[in-house]
């Protein structure tokens, strides 16, 4: 057994607060997804045991969701690492503390002093963080003062391409509104929202907004637990509702169902949408998603009848490398109907959006010439020549498109310090580990998808050499750039400088938004204004250049739909008539990601490992039956998964779940990661990992 | 008054979620592959999908599993209708297993006892909810006092239609009622009583109240374990839709009852 890893005995926690009984409730709020979840976690003799939803809850009720509650097996995980390590050429060693952070420094220290003309791009972070903002910001001050400029942003597999969509058109690149104006909406579309699965402690809103008359249509192709919850479900062919959209829009101009004075007020570029969507006829827009074209048509005159819809967008959508059109189209959707702004009108994107002032806090700190950032693909290439010397792998690097190659080039790199919990497949990389808390070890400030900011006491002790990220990155900050690297010795005085600094956090004290059972939404420029939920755009303007919707935006291109890249429909793809299925996948409601939620036996015990399912037609085609080995094949690779026939699915199209991990420790988590079969295809911002070909053959 | 306990589930709200299953694993130190609490995928409908039905034990009117106890472990608590289990008296013999038709009775792998839902006495004695029902986060489950006309539960059931989920053959008159529109109604398994237990019980049980009312249980325990208790069989018929199917390998678990409650 390794030194300090699995079989060692979790150390004896101590209560963190004084005068607690036999069982005590404390505040927090759940790090993993953007629900942010407030809780109730109760202790016994020091230990979390238990933990419920805070009833408080605006959002959320006080529901919550497996993933949460995992939180509590995974702390006391008998896998979990607990000592910082140092791969030799035996293995791995213990090693100190202080030492692994010296020896880091002292490498990157040496990059600047071997490299002094030519450094910046030879250190690269990967993220997000686990902990909080503070940790967060901790990193890239650690970083950006020694002149390092380098991040892997989760953005790029995400949904980055959503929020360049709504930046280009609408001069913001959050939601444009929040979840609750749903009860004021006529129509709320979930455009390839899962939202039960991805978001269920939000559910109960469809459902108090589906009791007061509101029509949810939910357009995703696969038939969901959310489509139980909604009034229609329209089923597009996977990445074709860039095309539904013009479809729509097409239906809209041409019976004169658009808001004609709206339209040359607030919308710059309506010639160009009308000459796109020409073409856009219901037959053609019929075959691109293969819909009827009866219900594009009548879909179109439902939303064209609607006083007030709102769109709320999947992440899905930007995993396409037609996402950004995608997201544009669907902005046009709702401009010309006049659903931007005012009550039950308006964009939301699954994210939400960042609370501001990240970048201009960090200025204050860091110098303003600096080398430009460089995206993820130019980091990889640069891996992958030797031109990296330290990565700080903080997450998962598994996210990536064709991961295996982003695995071998990760270990082109010098040193790989990996901050994780578990032997995962980013401990594999690294030379370091230094093992992470888990959130009820720590405090720190989060941000949820309602712009809401929340901070998370700490509650226990943590296991005692394990470190918070905070603390490691404060430790390595000061002693790469000991002059420069501001003291701020905990979170707390880093959240108070952070909101002194800038304006529109002035109004989130800490002390408030501690005592907020729900979090306080940003931006707040004076505790006393009252709390700025929803339409964000309240003076009859977009924070775009000229103050309107921008719908042709020139770097955008023409308004358009095109096949997504690797599409077997598309005769100039690679797949074409070699891999005929659509590949698509998905998260489940038991797992973040791929990350430590695999390591949970309670989310094991849901799990399938690689499983496909595929509509009982193709299964006929294919001559594969249910609970049949097959393997699925791309252009880069295949991985085997048993076959699950289901009606929920589309023919011709496989879905498989995202989440399996080869080093899970729990057979029902275990699998080949999806991503090392995924091609890499990317639009110009973000990463598609779904609609390009596939093949599934029978395995013997 | 008594009490008498039980729950309304709206199964047209469970989105499947499963936070219910492991809220209730976590409150009662239940490891993974062993529930108190299911949900059950019904069939796939045209034009409908498949629809959720959320479930835990019935706490039956007239509880199969008790009659199968041979020891008086498993009872029914006369003051609030609750089907219970003295930790004491359970020899985990597993004759409660079989004889419940929904799956609800497993041996849980730490407690050497056949564990189930007890509408999570120690939290409702608080008067908090079960765990399963503040989880939920589509509010799918009602708990509450039937026997209270004031209660939500008694309001709901008195303004709403409501089923029971049964086998065609074995109505154990379940405590737990489902809003109309729930599928399928059917309970797919038979309560299955061995007659040699039936038998047991019916001429021995007194006897050994009595031997537990004056020297407590050690002797007796270790010889019904002896006698009943063997992991390795398989107490189920084919085609058993339960939630403690799966065999997998032992968590340990705690020796004190419901830390959690």
């Amino acid at each position: 057994m390794l030194g300090g890893l699995a079989g060692s005995p979790v150390p004896e926690l101590k209560a963190a607060l004084a005068d607690t009984g036999p069982s005590t409730e404390f505040p927090s709020c759940c790090a993993l997804c953007q629900v942010r979840c407030t809780t109730k976690v109760e202790v016994r003799d020091g230990k979390v045991v238990n933990v419920f939803g805070n009833p408080e809850n605006y959002w959320t009720g006080g529901a919550m969701c497996p993933k949460g509650k995992s939180l509590v097996e995974l702390t006391y995980s008998p896998h979990r690492i607990l000592n910082p390590l140092l791969r030799d050429g035996n293995g791995w060693k213990r090693i100190g503390y202080a030492d692994a952070v010296q020896l880091i420094a002292d490498r990157i220290l040496e990059v600047k002093r071997s490299n002094p003309e030519d450094f910046a791009h030879r250190v690269a972070l990967f993220m997000p963080l686990w902990e909080s903002r503070e940790s967060e910001l901790a990193a890239l001050m650690a970083l950006r003062i020694a002149g390092f400029p380098d991040t892997c942003s989760p953005g790029e597999t995400c949904i980055a391409s959503t929020s360049a969509a709504l930046r280009i058109c609408l001069g913001t690149a959050n939601s444009t509104t929040n979840m609750d104006e749903m009860m004021n909406s006529k129509i709320l579309v979930l455009w390839g929202l899962n939202l039960a699965e991805i978001y269920p402690t939000y559910t109960r809103w469809l459902l108090a907004a589906k009791e007061k008359g509101v029509e949810i249509i939910y357009i995703d192709p696969r038939r969901t637990a959310t489509s139980n919850l909604c009034s229609l479900q329209i089923t597009p062919r996977p990445g074709s509702d860039g095309a539904l959209a013009l479809g729509i829009a097409h239906i809209l101009i041409k019976e004169d169902l658009f808001d004609k004075e709206y339209v040359s007020a607030r919308i710059t570029g309506f010639e160009d949408l009308s000459q796109a969507v020409q073409e856009y006829t219901p037959q053609k827009s019929a075959e691109i998603t293969r819909l009827p074209e009866e219900a594009i048509v009548q879909l179109a005159r439902r939303l064209g009848a609607s006083p007030r819809t709102l769109v709320w967008l999947g992440g899905s959508l930007a995993r396409y490398t037609n996402g950004l059109q995608t997201i544009r189209n669907i902005v046009s959707l709702q401009a010309i109907t006049n659903n931007l702004d005012g009550p039950g009108k308006g964009i939301m994107d699954v994210l939400g959006g960042k609370p501001g002032g990240e970048e201009e806090f960090l200025e204050h700190y860091t110098d303003p010439v600096m080398s430009p950032r460089l995206a993820f693909r130019k980091i990889l290439y640069n891996m992958k020549n030797g031109k990296v010397d330290v990565l700080l792998l903080n997450s998962t690097y598994r996210r990536y498109p064709d991961a295996n190659a982003v695995k071998e080039a990760i270990s082109k790199v010098g040193l790989v310090v990996c901050r994780g919990f578990f032997m995962n497949e980013e401990a594999e990389l690294a030379h370091v580990i230094i093992p992470g808390c888990m959130p009820f070890e720590t405090s720190g400030s989060m941000y949820g998808s309602q712009r809401q900011v929340l901070w998370r006491s700490k509650i226990i002790e943590k296991p005692a050499d394990v470190v918070d990220e905070f603390r490691f990155y404060t430790d390595l900050g000061k002693k790469v750039s000991p002059e420069k690297f501001p003291s701020f010795d905990t979170p707390e005085k880093l959240y108070e400088a952070f909101r002194k600094t800038i304006p529109s956090w002035k109004g989130l004290e800490l002390e408030r938004v501690k005592a907020s059972n729900t979090g306080i939404t940003w931006p707040s420029f004076s505790r006393d204004e009252p709390e700025s939920k929803g339409s964000i755009f309240k003076d009859g303007k977009f924070p775009t250049p000229d103050g309107k919707v921008l719908l042709n935006s020139k770097p955008m291109g023409t308004i358009r739909w095109e096949e997504p890249e690797g599409s077997p429909l598309n005769p100039k793809s690679h797949e074409y008539g070699k891999f005929p299925l659509i590949f698509t996948q998905g998260k489940v409601v038991q797992h973040w990601h791929h990350s430590y939620t695999n390591w949970s036996s309670y989310m094991a015990q849901f799990s399938e490992g690689n499983v496909v399912h595929i509509n009982p037609e193709t299964a006929r085609e294919l001559d594969i039956n249910d609970g049949d080995w097959s393997w699925i094949e791309t252009k880069i690779g295949k991985l085997k998964a048993k076959v699950k026939l289901s009606m929920a699915i589309l023919p011709d199209v496989i879905w498989t779940p995202s989440y399996p991990s080869p080093k899970s420790p729990f057979p029902g988590n275990q699998g080949v990661t999806i991503n090392t079969i995924i091609p890499n295809y990317w639009d110009k911002v973000s990463a598609q990992f779904n609609g390009f070909g596939c093949r599934l053959v029978k395995a013997s | 008054m008594n009490k008498r306990y039980a729950m309304v589930i709206d199964s047209s709200r469970c989105i499947n979620c499963l936070a219910c299953v492991v809220a209730c694993q976590l409150t009662h130190q239940v490891p993974a592959n062993f529930k108190r609490n299911w949900i059950r995928p019904g069939p796939w409908e045209f034009g409908a999908g498949v629809h959720y039905q959320p479930g835990n034990c019935m706490q039956c009117e007239r509880p199969t599993c008790v009659d199968a106890c041979p020891t008086g472990a498993t009872y029914q608590d006369e003051t609030n209708g609750i089907i219970r289990v003295n930790p004491k008296l359970c020899i985990a013999c597993g004759s409660c297993i079989p004889a419940c038709p929904y799956g609800a009775r497993f041996r849980h792998p730490g407690k050497r006892i056949v564990d189930k839902c007890d509408f999570c006495q120690g939290r409702i004695g608080k008067g908090r909810s079960p765990a399963c029902v503040e989880t939920c986060p589509t509010r799918a489950r009602i708990f509450g006092n039937m026997a209270d006309a004031a209660s939500e539960i008694s309001r709901v059931l008195k303004a709403r239609p409501t089923v029971r989920v049964i086998n065609k053959k074995t109505d154990t008159e379940p405590a737990i009622y489902y809003l109309e529109k729930t599928s399928p109604l059917d309970w797919p398994v038979e309560a299955n009583v061995p007659e040699a237990i039936r038998l047991w019980r019916d001429l021995f049980n007194p006897i050994v109240k009595a031997v537990v009312g004056m020297t407590g249980l050690a002797v007796l325990v270790m010889l019904g374990k002896q006698l009943f208790s063997d992991p390795n069989s398989e107490h189920r018929d084919q085609g058993h839709t339960g939630p403690n199917e799966a065999k997998q390998e032992m968590g340990k678990g705690p020796d004190d009852e419901t830390p959690n409650d």
